[in-house]
């Protein structure tokens, strides 16, 4: 029986929602539902905001793998006063490198965030971005192992969670559609694929940010779509990321939890956008009969639905301030 | 080692809701694939279509 009235805001990324598919637009509806709730549990794209990370200290941070795995029931989400991070940045030239470096210490500065060291990959990161025929944006790495190499030395050094910042690259042109709110953010997708891999093969909290410098071409996409706006006033990605690990809960195997550790019987609610229900999280919800609040205000490229699905477990709401409301009443009961 | 993206349908048989997981699940435990993640992206009355990501042994 939960203790807490604890639920979870999850956004799929690469789908272009309409609340959450930008960089760190879904933080204030997150926020909103902070303030009724204990908790509220969401992965990094629900929040992180170049460099602003805006959500407030009940929003636990979860990578996206742990937090499958959460709704799977096979992991328990620890919290903790602060995590010692460790550093992973992309084998790229020197400006790239300084500026990564730079980043860190301007969060070590303000936040007191504790970076236990960075390490640089051996050799670029193969990555590159791809369109699927649904029309989200996705990834592939062509050289994980170089990730694992840095990640491992990390570890070793003391780190309890991982910060990791790939050179992405990704044209003028689509990131000039994106701007204009005509296409999903075209590398969310792979950087999920990064934060995934690195966090099944060692467990640990962790986050990716984009290694990408400041150009002056920013100033060429004029004024954006606002949900896009922090991304052209900065480039400074890693700031979000390390204030979200600085506190993000230590994901454990459910059979060492404790009785203070959350898991998936504690969960009083999943919140998404109302047409990509056909994620791991929202399928789980079904299983378990775990209400999933479906939010017509959020929409996606997807049409995976309540009706197209048959599930019985979703709550379909107007906006975020209904959701609210709903929750609020769910609380009292 | 690399990331490689999946795509694949399955019938649905009559599957709504609860049961879906455990069939996208089977499929992937029969083909020997471990997922980063996946997801259902279309559903009709018949069939779902299911993208994933897995991570691939070495070429």
């Amino acid at each position: 029986m939960s203790r807490e009235f604890v639920v979870a805001h999850v956004v799929p990324t690469g789908l272009r929602a309409s609340v959450g598919g930008y960089v760190g637009d879904a933080t204030p509806p997150t926020n909103k539902m902070a303030e009724v709730c204990d908790k509220v549990i969401v992965h990094p794209n629900v929040v992180n905001g170049v460099m602003l990370n805006c959500a407030k200290e009940n929003v636990l941070y979860v990578e996206g793998y742990h937090l499958d795995r959460f709704f799977l029931g096979e992991t328990a989400l620890r919290e903790v006063k602060q995590n010692r991070i460790g550093v992973v940045l992309d084998h790229v030239d020197e400006r790239h490198y300084n500026f990564g470096v730079n980043q860190v210490n301007a969060v070590k500065a303000n936040k007191g965030i504790k970076v236990t060291g960075i390490v640089r990959t051996r050799e670029k990161i193969k990555d590159s971005v791809f369109r699927s025929k649904t029309g989200a944006y996705i990834g592939k790495i062509g050289n994980p192992e170089v990730i694992f190499e840095a990640c491992h030395a990390l570890l070793a050094e003391g780190a309890d969670a991982l910060c990791l910042s790939a050179k992405i690259n990704v044209s003028h042109k689509i990131m000039a559609e994106y701007f204009r709110g005509r296409i999903p953010n075209p590398y969310g997708g792979l950087e999920a694929i990064l934060s995934h891999a690195v966090s099944k093969k060692f467990g640990v909290a962790c986050a990716h940010a984009p290694l990408q410098l400041y150009s002056q071409r920013l100033h060429d996409f004029g004024i954006v779509d606002w949900r896009g706006a922090a991304e052209v006033v900065s480039t400074a990605y890693l700031g979000c990321v390390l204030q979200g690990l600085d506190r993000a809960p230590r994901p454990v195997p459910v059979k060492r939890a404790k009785p203070s550790d959350w898991r998936i019987g504690d969960l009083a609610a999943l919140v998404c956008p109302h047409n990509a229900l056909g994620g791991i999280p929202m399928l789980a919800c079904e299983e378990r009969g775990i209400p999933v609040l479906a939010v017509k205000e959020n929409s996606t490229i997807l049409r995976v639905t309540k009706e197209r699905l048959g599930l019985k477990n979703v709550v379909k709401v107007k906006s975020y301030d209904e959701t609210v409301k709903l929750l609020k009443k769910m609380r009292r009961r | 080692m690399h990331t490689k993206s999946v795509a694949f349908s399955l019938d649905r048989q009559g599957v709504t809701g609860k049961g879906l997981l455990a069939c996208i699940q089977a499929y992937f435990s029969e083909h020997g694939l471990e997922p980063l993640r996946f997801a259902i992206v279309k559903a009709t009355r018949e069939k779902v279509s299911v993208e994933a990501i897995v991570l691939e042994r070495g070429k």
